[in-house]
C-alpha cells in the first residue's frame, strides 16, 4: 500500500513585531534624551600678559564665549566608559582613564562654540556625530587652563548631576 | 501590607533642568524603579556574559576579567521590572526586550546611574557591614564564645539559615540560584570567617602529652605519660 506521509503542520511562528506607524512617528518621551537636550558652558576670559585668564563673570574687558554640549544618554555613557576603561592585570582592577573619557565626551557631545565668531577657521565640524580631527585639534590647542575649566563645567553636568 | 521580597523599589529624588530629569537629593519630585532582587543566579549569568580573556605579559599569559560597564548595562536589561518613567518596560524570557531597550537607553545617564547605584548597593555588602561582620564573627567563633549580642544580619542569617539548611538541604527546597546575591555574599563571608577561626586548631600543634624519663628528660623508651 502506498504510504501517505503526514503533512507537516503549518508553522505558526509569528514574525517579529514591527513598530506600528503611530509608534514610529511618536515623539520621544518626556524622559528620553534627544538632540535638543543641550547645556552651555560659559567662559569669561581676560587677556593679560599675552595669555587668557579666566574671570568668574562677564564685564568690561571680558571676552565671553559659550560652548554647547549635548546631554548624554545612558547607552552613550556606557559605550564611552567601555572605550576608556583599561584593565590593570597586575592589580586585577578596571581603571577608568578620565583623560580618555573627557576626550570622548568632547569629540562626541560638543555641539558648537563661539570661538568661531571672529575666526571661521575655528568652526567645528562633525562627521557621523563625531568631531573631525581638525576640530578636535582646534579644541586641543586651547590654553590648558581653559580646557581644564571646560572639563570641570562639562563634568559638573555629566558626572555630578548639574 | 508586606512588600514582595522578590522585588525591590528604588526611590530617587529628582529635579528638572533644561528639560532633563536629574537626580537631586533636594529635588521636588520623586521617581521610582522596581527591580527584581539580584540573585546568585543573576550574578552567575551576568558574570558569564561579560567575562572575557585578556592577554597579559606581552601575550604570554591570559587572565579572565569582567567588563564592569557591560555588567551594569545587563543588570538593567535583566532586573528592571517597572518604573514611573513614561517608557513602558516590556520583558520576555526574563530579559528586557530589544525594542524596549531601544527606548530605555535614551534615558539621561545620571538618572539611570542613580537608580543602578542604589540597586547595586542593595545587592552588595557595604564596607561598614563587612567591618561589623568581622568584629562579630571574631566573638562568635571565639574559643569560649557564648554567642553575639545584637547580631548583625549576616551573623543572624548564618546561625538560623545554617541550621535550617543543615537539616533540609539547600538544594532541595531552596535553590541557590534564587538566593539573593547579598545573602549569598554574607553567608560566604561568614563561612570564610568560620574557616579562619577553625584553622589554628587543625594546624599541627605541640602534643598535649610527652614522654619523659626519670629526672623529667624526654626519652623515647621507658617513659611515663605526663600532662603537658
Amino acid at each position: 500500500m502506498p504510504k501517505v506521509e503526514a503533512k507537516e503542520p503549518p508553522k505558526t511562528q509569528e514574525p517579529p513585531r514591527e513598530l506600528r506607524v503611530d509608534e514610529r512617528l511618536m515623539k520621544a518621551g518626556k524622559y528620553e534624551i534627544t538632540k535638543e537636550h543641550t547645556f552651555e558652558v560659559n567662559l569669561h576670559l581676560i587677556s593679560k600678559d599675552n595669555r587668557w585668564v579666566l574671570a568668574d563673570r562677564a564685564g568690561k574687558g571680558v571676552e565671553s564665549h559659550v560652548i554647547v554640549f549635548r546631554m548624554w544618554t545612558y547607552d552613550e555613557m556606557v559605550e564611552m566608559k567601555k572605550m576608556s576603561t583599561i584593565y590593570d592585570a597586575g592589580k586585577r582592577l578596571h581603571m577608568l582613564d578620565n583623560d580618555s573619557l573627557n576626550r570622548l565626551k568632547v569629540q562626541r557631545l560638543i555641539v558648537s562654540w563661539t570661538f568661531d565668531r571672529e575666526n571661521p577657521r575655528l568652526k567645528i565640524y562633525h562627521v557621523n556625530g563625531v568631531l573631525t580631527d581638525e576640530s578636535w585639534q582646534a579644541f586641543a590647542r586651547l590654553q590648558p587652563s581653559i580646557i581644564s575649566h571646560i572639563f570641570d563645567e562639562m563634568n559638573r553636568v555629566y558626572e555630578y548631576n548639574g | 501590607m508586606m512588600g514582595d521580597p522578590a522585588r525591590i523599589g528604588i526611590d530617587i529624588r529628582v529635579s528638572w533642568r533644561g528639560g532633563v530629569c536629574f537626580p537631586d537629593e533636594t529635588g521636588e519630585y520623586k521617581e521610582r524603579a522596581v527591580f527584581k532582587v539580584f540573585t546568585f543566579g543573576d550574578n552567575w549569568i551576568l558574570d558569564r556574559a561579560t567575562s572575557c580573556e585578556i592577554s597579559v605579559d606581552d601575550g604570554r599569559g591570559k587572565v579572565t576579567a569582567i567588563d564592569s560597564n557591560e555588567y551594569r548595562r545587563l543588570m538593567v536589561k535583566r532586573n528592571l521590572l517597572s518604573w514611573t518613567l513614561d517608557i513602558p518596560i516590556e520583558r520576555e524570557d526574563g530579559w528586557m526586550t530589544a525594542e524596549c531597550y531601544e527606548r530605555v537607553k535614551n534615558v539621561p545617564a545620571p538618572l539611570m546611574e542613580a537608580f543602578l547605584d542604589e540597586f547595586e548597593s542593595s545587592a552588595t555588602v557595604s564596607r561598614k557591614e563587612e567591618e561589623k561582620i568581622t568584629r562579630q564573627s571574631i566573638v562568635l567563633f571565639g574559643r569560649n564564645s557564648r554567642g553575639v549580642a545584637d547580631a548583625c544580619e549576616a551573623v543572624s542569617m548564618f546561625c538560623t539559615l545554617g541550621n535550617f539548611w543543615e537539616k533540609f538541604g539547600i538544594g532541595k527546597r531552596v535553590s541557590i540560584t534564587d538566593m539573593p546575591f547579598r545573602e549569598y555574599m554574607m553567608l560566604k563571608m561568614m563561612v570564610g570567617k568560620e574557616n579562619e577561626a577553625i584553622k589554628p586548631t587543625t594546624s599541627p600543634r605541640k602534643p598535649l602529652t610527652k614522654i619523659a624519663g626519670a629526672g623529667g628528660r624526654p626519652r623515647a623508651s621507658q617513659g611515663i605519660v605526663m600532662e603537658g
